[in-house]
């Protein structure tokens, strides 16, 4: 048997790195592995960290607890995004995480939604949206959270958290440095690679050298510069090239909703903590300047000087290979399509599980890396279906993928979800995004085609008239988040 | 009463046997209260091929749906109980060792269980991975007890039948007639064509009746009356990596006990299945007639029988592949006309179900848009691709080289999905992860370890465990399923109750494919 890791580097000091550095020591550390973090450290970019569903399990694995986390960190929590296009304040609508209403008599719900909407040509209007039946979209619109309770109505809801991003990389690097990771506050210059292409040594800046059996690389120093790994792009679906981002005090509730609305040259995304909100302006630098962009953000936020604006780049694409030799790439070096509603850290922290789902001995194993490479690159591609539906709203000439053409003529066509290997959502969330972008089913289940709609309203007021009943029992989000703050 | 002036109004299925009576009944089941006329045309004079007696636990789903009570069911159809499959001979000869419906052992640390367990065999151990699964021991004590619904040890497993599927598709066909199914006797003679779109208009059949439709469920075996004969869709072959094209089956007298498991015997140039039923045990050889004759295949399969036989035998000939499309223009091709897979795992029956279940799930209007057909393609493709890939695998993971069979199939270039699976195993230990398809972690780690694929090396988390500690777990996990399998009743006491009418369990037991 070959030699086991006893020492791995990560590259850059960003969320990314930390991440990945607590995660390696609390899952490495005790086997005695060690674990260093190179770089000198940088601001990290201001903004709300939306977290996604990978976060749960993520967090449980390093042991932080939710209730800490939010206490310690000011956080929040999320039940969806309200979507909207500036030009139609009729097609605002809320796609959340959780499954709206229940399978009846083994046909979906929405397929119920889809027969009275196909028998009332859509008369009613936002009467027949998703949103209506989904109790967490309710939920939000009033302020009120629950968090799902088992063997209950509540079971089956689904939450995201958010953080501040600079007070959540503090968190994770203070865990990453007392579980024993080493901080080396230089930068890497040089990479010495042995005969089989492996990195076996890194020159810094300060003339140190330092002996590695595996790399991860959060600065793009080592598969830009080393190993000159290329990209693939996104850019025909994901047009945006440039961000502008701000935060302002906000003296309203804290909404459970983020915001992701279509502008005539951009995309604003919000997001929402307590007593505070988040901006981000997305836009592509040929149809809207830095300088409009930033008159447009100083229109939204007037008391703000401009010095409090933060201009970054917005690159979609995704690496060819994520894990070449004893490197793997990770952050916005590994790739990217935005982060509308998978940020880049699912991408890390499902990184992180997969790495050690196959965890490596010093010898290079290509069939390790090739199935590594096969499953991030496929779930980069899914979380662009994702995205790309989502931005389809906003931009009509975008290129969509082919595997999301075919996921929305077959809902279209059949009020049916495609489901693909590694696919980021589940079946009931494509359900509530494809209906929160305006896609309705042309036809429904063929066991409701004897339905009357009669019946069918009835059967869905009585889901809103639950949903209700479940909401006034809920409390709100600002009163929970105090009464955790206060448990503290 | 339909109120679409699209919605399909006339389905027609061309075959009986078991794949067109269980489309006749399911459809006869979603339709029963709509005006959708439902018709099968079926000739006595047209043998059925009447294998695939063996199932997977999805069938217990396809019953639930039609509202079937099981221990009806088991009766009509003459069942046993299955828990898994034992594969004889198949890594070197003398071996042997249980694919069962549930797990080996439990995920420790988030590493899968196996890991460690070749952590222990690399330090001394010689437990066989089969003493920590709980369906592995019920079968090597021949007991039966239904998985429970908790998260508890006894929720590890799963279970099947094993039927006489041409009592199967007899009492779906009176399940079906019950629900106004129309049932023809005759021969298709004639298929009439649209001229302009080519999709099927009607057919004639030689009682002298034109039977029109607006779907048309081709169910009429090898052939592929409409989908190949009339359609021409085209056939993909996979005799370079599953090349047996011939079977002889034949039922014999049960002399013991039923086992509560499938047992496929490797032999010289294929396998030999034993399938025990209440009343007589189901047998066959399938083989590749390159390296064996008819006779020479014959006298082994009659040399293996457990009693007297109780029929002729019955030769069947197959191509071995998948029809380039199962769904083409207005017809669906389910079960033998959509391709064939040695039953070496069962699937038979359950690519019947899956295509029924697609079929429903993506049925159409009278236009047929191509997102139905292609999603039913493209779903049923990646199944059987997969199935085929796990087949494949049974015979290249061998160390027999005693006959030019043998030898072929353990020195064959496998497909490519398969070659990086197996690749990443003998190296790491590791199985390839996917969410979708029928054969998950644990069956593949049957194989791999049931058939001497000894991985390289492990799961480096794992040797940092002292032996001791390993040793502990494992020690107490045995334990665990060695009491828990004491307390079951047997197999036939199990059975005693279904004939008894003292069977209730069923309705409690978890639905889960694979355990908990």
């Amino acid at each position: 048997m070959n030699k086991p890791i006893q020492s791995i580097v990560v590259v850059g000091t960003d969320l990314h790195a930390w991440t990945i550095a607590l995660g390696l020591i609390v899952e490495l550390g005790h086997k005695g592995v060690s674990i260093k973090v190179v770089g000198r450290p940088q601001d990290e970019r201001q903004g709300v960290l939306s977290l996604d569903s990978s976060a749960h399990s993520f967090h449980q694995r390093l042991g932080l607890k939710e209730a800490s986390l939010i206490s310690t960190m000011g956080g929040s929590y999320r039940y969806g995004i309200k979507l909207s296009n500036q030009s139609s304040h009729s097609s605002e609508r809320i796609f959340s995480y959780s499954a709206t209403g229940e399978m009846l008599n083994r046909v979906d719900f929405h397929q119920y939604l889809s027969r009275l909407n196909l028998s009332r040509l859509r008369l009613l209007a936002k009467e027949a949206d998703l949103e209506q039946y989904s109790l967490t979209a309710q939920a939000a619109l009033e302020g009120k959270f629950s968090h799902p309770a088992a063997d209950s109505k509540l079971a089956k809801i689904d939450y995201n958290l958010q953080f501040d991003r600079r007070r959540y990389l503090s968190l994770l690097k203070n865990a990453a440095m007392n579980h024993g990771v080493s901080l080396i506050e230089h930068d890497v210059v040089a990479a010495k690679q042995s005969d089989d292409g492996a990195i076996s040594r890194l020159d810094l800046t300060s003339g140190d050298s330092i002996l590695t059996d595996f790399v991860f690389d959060c600065s793009g120093f080592i598969f830009d510069q080393v190993l000159n790994i290329q990209h693939e792009s996104f850019a025909d679906t994901v047009r945006f090239n440039r961000c502008l981002s701000w935060s302002a005090s906000c003296g309203e509730a804290t909404s459970l909703l983020n915001g992701v609305k279509g502008l005539q040259h951009g995309c604003l995304v919000t997001q929402s903590l307590p007593g505070r909100m988040a901006y981000t302006l997305n836009y592509h630098d040929q149809q809207l300047t830095d300088k409009q962009a930033l008159e447009m953000a100083s229109g939204l936020s007037q008391d703000l000087s401009p010095e409090q604006f933060e201009f970054g780049d917005l690159k979609a694409h995704m690496r060819v290979q994520h894990w070449v030799a004893n490197a793997v790439a990770i952050g916005s070096v590994a790739g990217s399509s935005g982060n509308f509603i998978f940020s880049e850290l699912f991408h890390t922290q499902t990184a992180l599980a997969r790495w050690l789902d196959l965890y490596p001995n010093q010898e290079i194993n290509p069939h390790l890396s090739a199935q590594y490479n096969n499953s991030t690159a496929t779930e980069y591609r899914r979380v662009l279906d994702v995205h790309g539906l989502l931005l389809s709203i906003v931009d009509n000439n975008i290129a969509l993928p082919a595997t999301l053409e075919h996921r929305i003529q077959l809902f279209a066509a059949t009020g049916n979800v495609a489901f693909y290997e590694e696919d980021v959502f589940d079946r009931h969330q494509w359900v509530n995004l494809l209906m929160a972008c305006g896609i309705w089913p042309q036809r429904c289940d063929v066991m409701l085609s004897d339905h009357s709609a009669q019946t069918i309203s009835e059967l869905l007021a009585a889901v809103k008239s639950d949903n209700q009943a479940l909401i006034a029992s809920m409390p709100s989000l600002d009163a929970l988040l105090a009464a955790i703050r206060q448990a503290a | 009463m339909h109120k679409d002036k699209d919605s399909i109004r006339r389905i027609a299925i061309v075959g009986g046997g078991t794949a067109g009576w269980m489309t006749a009944a399911a459809l006869a089941k979603l339709f029963e209260h709509s005006d959708c006329q439902i018709q099968l045309i079926e000739s006595e004079q047209i043998g059925t091929v009447g294998v695939g007696e063996a199932t997977l636990p999805h069938l217990r789903f396809f019953n639930q749906r039609l509202g079937i009570d099981e221990p009806e069911f088991m009766k009509a159809v003459n069942a046993t109980y299955k828990l898994g499959i034992e594969f004889v001979n198949w890594g070197q000869l003398g071996d042997a060792y249980i694919h069962p419906f549930g797990d080996f052992g439990s995920p420790i640390n988030g590493i899968p269980f196996h890991q460690y367990w070749m952590q222990a065999q690399q330090q001394g151990s010689n437990t066989p991975i089969g003493d920590y699964s709980l369906p592995v021991e019920m079968c090597k004590r021949n007991k039966f007890m239904f998985p429970a619904q908790d998260r508890s040890l006894l929720s590890t497993y799963s279970f099947a039948y094993h039927i006489d599927a041409s009592l199967y598709a007899k009492y779906l066909r009176g399940y079906s007639e019950a629900l106004g199914l129309v049932r023809h006797e005759g021969k298709v003679i004639k298929v009439n064509q649209n001229s302009a779109s080519g999709f099927i208009e009607s057919l004639d059949i030689d009682s002298g009746q034109n039977i029109e439709a607006d779907l048309f469920i081709d169910c009429s075996g090898f052939r592929g009356l409409l989908i190949e004969q009339t359609l021409e869709t085209g056939y993909q072959h996979w005799n370079h990596w599953l090349p047996c094209d011939r079977a002889i089956a034949i039922p014999c007298e049960s002399t013991s006990e039923p086992l509560p498991y499938t047992r496929a015997t490797a032999d010289k140039a294929g396998w030999r299945w034993r399938i025990p039923l209440q009343h007589r045990v189901g047998n066959g050889h399938v083989y590749c007639s390159d390296f064996i004759s008819d006779d020479e295949a014959l006298d082994s399969l009659l040399s293996g029988l457990d009693g007297k036989p109780l029929a002729e035998p019955n030769f069947l000939r197959f191509n071995t592949g998948r029809r380039n499309k199962m769904w083409n223009k207005n017809v669906v091709a389910i079960g033998l006309s959509a391709g064939f897979l040695e039953p070496l795992e069962s699937t038979g029956i359950h690519l019947i179900q899956l295509g029924i279940m697609k079929l429903m799930e993506f049925f159409p209007n009278r236009q047929i848009a191509s997102a139905y057909t292609d999603e039913f393609n493209r779903v049923m493709t990646m199944e059987v691709e997969r199935i085929k890939d796990f087949l494949v695998l049974h015979y290249n993971a061998t160390e027999r080289n005693d006959s030019e069979f043998w030898k072929y199939v353990s020195n064959m270039n496998l497909p490519d999905d398969l070659q990086h699976k197996m690749d990443l195993f003998k190296t790491t230990g590791r199985v390839v992860k996917y969410q979708e398809g029928l054969f998950l972690e644990p069956s593949w780690v049957a194989v791999y370890l049931g058939q001497r694929v000894q991985p390289s090396n492990i799961d480096a988390r794992v040797s940092t465990y002292s032996q001791a500690q390993i040793e502990s777990v494992l020690s107490r996990f045995k334990m665990g399923v060695d009491a828990a399998v004491s307390e079951m009743p047997s197999h036939l006491d199990a059975l005693s109750n279904v004939a008894q009418n003292n069977n209730d369990g069923w309705k409690n037991a978890s639905m889960s494919l694979y355990g908990d």
